[in-house]
């Protein structure tokens, strides 16, 4: 397994295509990685400055409204009616409650988010802006926190929190309290607390998160770290929902956002009321948002994976490709096969290396032409060589025996001997050529049969039973010569009988058969096997003059191939059959 | 043949790159959320719904607000219209909600809705009131017996002799929120002798028709009533008959006259649930049932007694007082 894991780097294709690859993997990757989280930054710190102009926006109408809120107060301290309600109340009755509570519920129509104003003498006297409602008995105003702090803090507005108002009996409204004590104009004596009741819906309202994607919401707390306003307010209280209010009161508004358990904190200082806006975000409830970003960043990698991975195949497939190719060519080189040039299209590098060994096959090719060419040479100079042996030995018998007959005054014998002799020569020599016709070739043998007839007198018959039909097609010259050479010397030249010497010629299978039969003695089938093929017997045969049969073969077999020569087989005592095998070319006049 | 290899693996390869990037922050549930579809079915839904119904729809539209959910609420407009809910919930299940969050009317009647709602593999919370029946996968509300204990220790410390005859008002016979908040109280109350129960059936006037009755013939000493609608039936009686001094009692939520008639001393005392809380935490269960986790069967949003002196703190008042009640003066 491991091995073929790495079977698959041993490639120059596979090791280009996995580095690349590997590459520009890591390259997508960092890039996207990148350019995601600089995406989710810069969209935090966008969607994070939007926030802050939302909360400024909010913590300006909150001071705005509280800024409002407390003219109206001022409004109300300064005005004569309560100026002489409080300061003459006990001295005389001038001043008409009532009157007072209709000025006061004047302002009430004004402001709807105004819920009441009361005014509450240190001396016990008491005015509210609902005239037919008496403030509650339950209420215990003193003990009230706002009641306390405006005490505490003479003369200074004082904003509650958000609290239920119990002031009149069996309505409980949720208000922000602003309260103060007010004075005597003129004395500058304190006379009581002021108090005006805000309707928080107002303050609730404006404290609606924006945004619904990513989920936020907004809490505000008071000065303390205490709530003011939470929109879990009961979850807060049960704990089930925390609010990291310690961190969030160290935080200003030029803070960084505060990051705890997945929300984003941003705050915003209300000044006029000293409150803590908050607002929270889900860090990762935006997914609606980043889930598309991220499908988008994931999907260009994808595309830009794909693409390059295919552009990487490509290109180490051009790389190696060619390669390839020159390989292939060289393979076939391999197979003995010269006559070939790598036609390779590619790079100037591969081009110059197909270039270079195309030289180099062409020089091999060169040489092994001229190889193959001095072989033939050599060949043929075999040939003639192995031609010439025949003739000296046999051409001064047969002119001692010419000359024994004329001395003999055997003048016919004479004649007939020598024109035999000339006609041997003539086809012998035959303009210098290698392949003659059948019929040529058995005139040959005829001349040499009768020269050999006429030097042994009769001691054997020859016959020549050739079909017309063969005498066109061609044949290596003096093949036919040596065989029977051969039968009257190894045959015939000791039997007590008269020897026969029969040729006889046909066509088999696309060959020619020539056979040379003769009833001589006969030779040891192994012996004469060998006289064929082995060079080594014929050396040892050399002096009983065997040359003929492997010379005829080896010829043979030069000039037509394997398959073709001599064939014996044997009969001792009977008679000795030697067959020429040959191609049986169409008859055609060619000149070597 | 590896030239094919080479693709899958760069295909392979591009998944998993796309898979990575696609999966870089998913530590956030919501987005699994936003397709998924709630319905709520209250006992009371509607302009006549008691504030306590319509500060649990608060608590729940604040969770889905949160996550995503999908939620739409809807019930009968009064408690006693059981057979009403029965058929809300069979309509409903028809609309293939991914969940079910219920609060029963009838402890009984709703077991074959809620059957069928389970063979139709819609998931069950009951909020509130429970089924009787094991398929709700959980169950959100305040512990009875214990807020019943609350009362009837209360009571106790008003009426420490154990002869004092005392009535227990409970609005329902069936409604397991009623019998198990009057076993809380008779538990609390084991060794008292002479306790008396008389059930209203939900209804205002029935409450205090029957306290009224009980105050004339002088039988009863102490009253405890067990939920919003008995405790504005016995304390308006109380305050009609203007026997709120010498009787004490003890009653059950919120409701703004309620309130009154604790600050003007006619209640001495009132257990009351979390009704936000409730609405919330139903809504995250139903969350987390949907998104495959394991849940409690029973989760305790707990109760508190308020008095005339602890209902003014900050901690009880939003508790107590909703933000956007209408201003409802006494009624005479």
């Amino acid at each position: 397994m491991i091995r073929r894991f790495f079977s698959f780097f041993s490639t120059l294709e596979s090791r280009t295509y996995y580095i690349f690859t590997l590459l520009i993997l890591m390259t997508i990757l960092s890039t996207q990685l990148i350019s995601y989280n600089y995406t989710q930054r810069s969209l935090i710190d966008v969607t994070n400055t939007q926030k802050g102009y939302t909360m400024e926006r909010l913590a300006y109408q909150i001071d705005t409204y509280m800024t409002t809120m407390e003219q109206i107060a001022h409004t109300v301290i300064d005005s004569d009616e309560i100026q002489q309600y409080f300061t003459r109340s006990g001295q005389n009755d001038s001043v008409d409650g009532d009157a007072v509570s209709q000025y006061l519920a004047s302002f009430l129509r004004a402001r709807e988010d105004i819920t009441t104003i009361a005014l509450f003498g240190f001396d016990g006297t008491r005015i509210t802006s609902s005239s037919d409602q008496q403030v509650s008995p339950f209420s215990h105003v003193e003990q009230q926190q706002w009641y306390q702090n405006a005490v505490h803090n003479p003369g200074r507005t004082i904003i509650s929190s958000a609290h239920v108002q119990n002031l009149f009996f069996g309505i409980y409204p949720w208000v922000v309290s602003m309260s103060m004590t007010f004075h005597d104009q003129i004395t500058d004596e304190p006379l009581g607390v002021l108090l005006v009741d805000l309707n928080f819906n107002r303050i609730r309202e404006l404290s609606q998160p924006v945004m619904q994607d990513p989920p936020e919401y907004i809490f505000i707390l008071d000065s303390h770290g205490d709530y003011v306003f939470h929109p879990q307010q009961q979850l807060v209280y049960s704990g089930i929902t925390t609010e990291p209010t310690e961190s969030l009161m160290e935080m200003t508004d030029r803070s960084d956002p505060l990051e705890v358990s997945g929300k984003s904190y941003i705050t915003r200082q209300a000044q006029s009321a000293d409150w803590r806006i908050v607002c929270v975000t889900e860090l990762y409830g935006s997914m609606g948002q980043w889930r598309y970003i991220q499908a988008a960043y994931a999907t260009i990698g994808l595309i830009a994976f794909i693409v390059v991975g295919l552009v990487a195949n490509l290109l180490s497939r051009s790389i190696t490709h060619p390669i390839k190719e020159l390989c292939a060519v060289m393979k076939s080189v391999d197979r003995h096969n010269f006559n070939i040039t790598a036609e390779i299209d590619s790079t100037v590098e591969i081009q110059q290396l197909a270039d270079e060994f195309n030289i180099m096959v062409r020089k091999i090719r060169g040489l092994i032409d001229q190889i193959h060419h001095e072989q033939e040479l050599k060949r043929k100079s075999e040939l003639k060589a192995l031609q010439a042996q025949i003739n000296p030995h046999f051409l001064y018998n047969t002119l001692d025996s010419i000359i024994w007959m004329s001395e003999m005054d055997r003048n016919r014998e004479v004649v007939l001997m020598t024109s035999a002799l000339a006609r041997l020569f003539r086809i012998s020599i035959s303009k210098g050529r290698e392949i003659i016709t059948v019929r040529e070739e058995l005139l040959h043998v005829e001349s040499y049969l009768t020269i050999q007839k006429m030097r042994y007198r009769d001691h054997f018959s020859y016959s020549i039973e050739v079909d017309e039909s063969l005498h066109a097609y061609p044949c290596l010259k003096i093949i036919l010569q040596p065989l029977v050479e051969n039968a009257i010397y190894h045959g015939l030249k000791t039997v007590e009988y008269k020897g026969l010497i029969k040729i006889s010629g046909f066509i088999q299978d696309d060959r020619i058969i020539l056979q040379v039969i003769d009833n001589g003695v006969g030779m040891d089938p192994l012996l004469l096997e060998r006289l064929i093929s082995d060079s080594s017997a014929r050396k040892q045969l050399r002096s009983s003059s065997g040359v003929g049969l492997h010379n005829v073969h080896e010829r043979l077999r030069l000039y037509f191939g394997e398959p073709y020569g001599l064939t014996c087989s044997c009969t001792p005592g009977e008679r000795t059959v030697i067959s020429v095998i040959m191609p049986a070319t169409p008859p055609m006049e060619e000149d070597l | 043949m590896r030239r094919m290899n080479w693709l899958y693996i760069s295909v392979i390869i591009a998944a998993l790159l796309y898979l990575l990037l696609l999966n870089l922050d998913t530590n956030g549930t919501p987005d699994q959320m936003r397709n998924r579809h709630a319905v709520v079915i209250l006992k009371e839904h509607g302009e006549l719904a008691a504030d306590f119904w319509r500060v649990v729809q608060e608590g729940m539209q604040e969770a889905a607000r949160e996550s995503g959910l999908q939620l739409s609420i809807t019930g009968p407009p009064r408690e006693h219209m059981v057979d009403l809910q029965i058929r809300l919930v069979l309509e409903q299940i028809q609309l293939e909600p991914d969940i079910i969050i219920l609060a029963a009317t009838d402890f009984d009647r709703l077991r074959d809705p809620v059957a069928w709602a389970h063979a139709q593999n819609i998931p069950i919370i009951t909020v509130d009131s429970a089924v009787n029946s094991r398929i709700p996968a959980s169950f959100v509300a305040t512990d009875n017996v214990e807020a019943g204990m609350k009362a009837g220790e209360l009571m106790k410390q008003l009426v420490p002799e154990q002869d004092t005859p005392l009535l227990i008002l409970s609005q329902s016979r069936e409604s397991s929120s009623a019998i198990e908040r009057e076993k809380g109280v008779r538990m609390a109350l084991e060794h008292y002798t002479s306790l008396s129960v008389a059930y209203a059936d939900g209804q205002y006037q029935a409450a205090f028709d029957l306290a009224t009755e009980a105050l004339i013939r002088g039988e009863i000493r102490a009253i405890i009533s067990l939920n919003e609608v008995t405790t504005l039936g016995a304390g308006d009686a109380l305050a009609h008959l203007g026997m709120g001094e010498t009787i004490s009692m003890v009653g059950f939520d919120n409701a703004p006259r309620v309130l009154a008639h604790l600050q003007s001393g006619i209640l001495e005392g009132t257990v009351v649930q979390r009704p936000f809380t409730m609405g919330y935490q139903a809504v995250k269960l139903a969350e987390a049932v949907l998104s495959g986790q394991e849940v409690d069967s029973f989760v305790n949003t707990g109760s508190v007694v308020i008095t005339r002196e602890n209902m003014f703190e900050q901690e009880y008042q939003e508790l107590l007082f909703p933000f956007d009640a209408p201003l409802q003066e006494l009624s005479p």
